[in-house]
């Protein structure tokens, strides 16, 4: 039951936060390798990302350099894999503290 | 005299004994039903959340990919099985896909292409279950060309 207020929770934050994004949703590493979620609206751009076993969110203006020290907490997890399977196909792989394995597919830029 | 309100003293206790006995056990048949209760409906609700969560899986692969929405669901659910265009899925306890026909989930995708639309039924259902856990319908508008 704990699993519906950690990871599940997660995944419905996440989906709904690609839902309500206008802009495009892209996959790119960050500077240390690991695979963040970019959610771009106009000179906004959110990043969601995986450091230091815990998920954050950063909103950042698009000219300003990202930093992942500075992101909001928003759970913490052992892994976060978002990958986008195909153009129009995101799929959200979320491992929490408690080693529960969440796993979620995602339409993102609708044609 | 004496012996007389003794036995009167002993019957009175013991009535009070019986009464106590009684409430406890009216309050613990309430409260053993009341513990059932909340187990069967936790069961309930994560076995909703197992079809909840595939349905929804399912549907945004068909809307990522409407014109070609068997073979993406094929890709992406690969222990399905097809039938013309009927696909059924066997969820595990987890409610990730698996080939066991034993499994305690069934999800079953009916596809209904037409030349502008793709129209998918979707139904998630439980073993030992007679009505579905959960249904959902999607719908989605071919830009071009059609299926």
């Amino acid at each position: 039951m704990t699993t519906n207020y950690t990871s599940r929770t997660a995944v419905t934050y996440l989906t709904q936060k690609i839902r309500q994004n206008p802009g495009e949703v892209k996959v790119a590493p960050l500077p240390d390798g690991t695979p963040a979620l970019i959610l771009a609206d106009g000179d906004t751009i959110t990043t969601i990302y995986a450091h230091q076993d815990t998920l954050k969110e950063q909103n950042t203006p698009a000219t300003q350099t990202f930093n992942p020290e500075t992101g909001t907490d928003l759970l913490t997890i052992t892994a976060f894999t978002p990958e986008l399977k195909e153009e129009h196909l995101l799929k959200l792989t979320l491992r929490d503290g408690e080693g529960q394995t969440q796993c979620a597919y995602v339409e993102v830029n609708p044609q | 005299m004496k012996r007389q309100s003794y036995t009167s003293r002993q019957s009175l206790f013991l009535m009070e004994l019986i009464l106590a006995i009684f409430f406890f056990v009216v309050a613990s048949a309430i409260c053993v039903q009341i513990f059932a209760k909340a187990h069967l409906m936790s069961r309930h609700t994560h076995a909703t959340q197992i079809a909840v969560e595939q349905a929804s899986n399912a549907a945004e692969i068909i809307r990522s990919n409407p014109t070609h929405a068997q073979e993406a669901l094929v890709k992406y659910l690969p222990t399905a099985t097809t039938t013309d265009n009927t696909l059924t899925v066997h969820l595990g306890d987890d409610g990730a896909p698996v080939e066991d026909e034993g499994a305690p989930y069934t999800m079953v995708l009916t596809l209904s292409p037409s030349k502008t639309t793709m129209t998918a039924d979707i139904t998630v259902t439980q073993k030992d279950g007679a009505t579905p856990l959960y249904t959902l319908q999607v719908k989605k508008h071919l830009a071009q060309g059609g299926v």
